[in-house]
């Protein structure tokens, strides 16, 4: 297995990005291809959060899965309002410069598995329900929709934050919405990512990802083939993330 | 320009141990020029972050389209230690496979260069000496090109450092193994314009300050290998800032081998 810190020029974003990757084996053909789980950091996160807090690496080795871990600043996967477009680069150019670059990557979206905890929860089904072409499949941990947060336009941290990635208006019914982005796909007749979504009972964000949970469950048909799993004893942490995970790999048979 | 950090934890049979290896990628270039690539080679009492340091790297990337591994050598002259961590296999056989079976990079052995300096010129010239249907050339910078030297009363490291030393018989074999062992690059020459049929030979070009301390072993080296028929480019150069000195010989090793 190689363990792999990339620095890559992205065109979309104007800057040099770290991505960190795993590529199991060793001896490799050029017609292998493994599936790949592209895992989302949390706020304050980088591409090395979930390689020092939890067990991914061991498990993409285990597994014979190749992990792609993008580090996206503070900007929770979307293209910003009044900043750059990190959708884009993580959607987009990002799959585009790896399918590239690496032989080993399959491009079956059926393949491609979209993941991430917390600001990494709602960046992975913003991307998934974005790109459905691209990712076949969204395993979200503690993700709440942003449409659900309130507010508070009051010059502090939060808000000033708040405003460089959504800007000043409402989030409903705009593309930084969930549920817009799954009505909009719904509606456009697309091809639909499958959606996992798993939480904490003591997760702090609890009630946020039990609104998630209700959109998706109240869907006639189930198109998304939505599946959520409840962690009684676990809050919002990283024993929680990594336990998440090994369930996500072990319900789609991943590897 | 893609900059990649490898660090592999298999245990690869030949080195023994977990592999660094740092891998500069031309992400715009590659498909038009057919994935060439450039192996270079650290000196003694350096790492893998040399060549990255020296700066220019990326400026060769992108100019010409060439993908740049620097392998992690430690102090190994990349041979196969006695104390069974095989270098020189690692170059020539596990990191070009491993290299060409996840990045489009040719496996043509013309689409595979290989050079260095000091203990990294050393290293060029004995994988292409020695496997020379791996790669099409090598170039060696103020290479360490006679290691009998270091056989006798007091090992010493070649840059003259005090400190501990390691016996000349634990990095290169005993004098009896230097016979056969490949490491001796006069004999290794000798054997390959012995052997004429079979791969063509590879292209070689030796470059050395006219100041450098090994300056005679070069022009011992140069005037052994043309007098065995093996074509070897050699220049003596000014003297310089040693960063100035690996542009040039980055130069005019990508210029040697392209012609």
């Amino acid at each position: 297995m190689s363990f792999i810190e990339l620095m890559l020029d992205s065109e979309t974003l104007q800057l040099t990005m770290d991505v960190s990757l795993v590529i199991p084996g060793w001896e490799h053909h050029r017609t292998h291809k493994y599936k790949v789980v592209w895992l989302y950091h949390g706020g304050y996160g980088d591409h090395l959060d979930w390689v020092n807090h939890t067990n991914a690496v061991r498990l993409a080795e285990e597994r014979g899965i190749i992990l792609v871990m993008p580090g996206v600043h503070n900007s929770c996967y979307v293209d910003m309002a009044n900043g750059p477009a990190y959708g884009t680069w993580v959607g987009v150019e990002l799959p585009r410069l790896l399918r590239k670059m690496f032989t080993v990557f399959s491009e079956d979206r059926e393949d491609n598995y979209v993941c991430g905890f917390s600001n990494g929860g709602y960046g992975c089904l913003k991307i998934g329900l974005t790109y459905p072409e691209t990712f076949g499949h969204i395993g979200a941990f503690a993700a709440g929709d942003q449409e659900d947060n309130p507010f508070p336009d009051d010059g502090g941290d939060w808000s000033r934050n708040r405003i460089a990635m959504f800007g000043t208006g409402e989030i409903q019914g705009t593309e930084y919405s969930l549920k817009h982005c799954a009505r909009k796909l719904l509606q456009e007749e697309r091809t639909l990512p499958q959606v996992y979504h798993a939480c904490g009972r003591f997760d702090p964000w609890h009630d946020k990802n039990q609104l998630v949970r209700h959109f998706f469950q109240k869907i006639e048909g189930n198109p998304f083939g939505y599946h959520y799993r409840e962690y009684e004893d676990m809050g919002h942490t990283y024993a929680f993330i990594d336990r998440a995970l090994q369930d996500f790999l072990e319900f789609h048979q991943i590897g | 320009m893609a900059w990649m950090r490898f660090n592999s934890n298999t245990h690869i049979r030949s080195a023994g141990m977990q592999v660094s290896f740092d891998v500069l990628y031309p992400e715009h270039g590659v498909g038009a020029k057919g994935g060439r690539t450039l192996y270079l080679l650290h000196d003694y009492g350096e790492n893998r972050a040399e060549w990255l340091l020296q700066g220019s790297l990326p400026e060769f990337v992108e100019k010409y389209a060439l993908t740049v591994v620097l392998p992690e050598g430690l102090n190994s002259f990349y041979v196969n230690l006695p104390s069974a961590h095989f270098f020189s296999d690692y170059l020539c056989d596990d990191l070009p496979a491993y290299l060409e079976g996840i990045l489009p990079l040719s496996s043509q052995r013309e689409d595979r260069f290989i050079a260095g300096i000091g203990m990294g010129g050393y290293g060029a010239f004995r994988q292409v000496l020695n496997r020379p249907e791996v790669f099409g050339g090598g170039a060696s910078f103020s290479g360490i090109l006679d290691i009998r030297g270091f056989y006798g009363e007091q090992a010493s490291l070649p840059c003259g450092k005090q400190g501990t030393t390691i016996p000349a018989g634990h990095l290169f074999g005993t004098w009896q193994e230097l016979e056969e062992n490949g490491n001796d690059l006069f004999l290794a020459a000798r054997r390959l314009a012995g052997e004429k049929e079979g791969v063509a030979f590879p292209r070689l070009l030796q470059v050395c300050p006219d100041t450098d301390p090994r300056l005679e072993d070069n022009r011992r080296f140069h005037e052994e290998a043309s007098g065995l028929g093996i074509p070897v480019a050699y220049e003596e150069t000014g003297k310089s800032s040693r960063r100035d000195y690996l542009y040039d010989c980055l130069e005019k090793c990508i210029r040697f081998w392209q012609a």
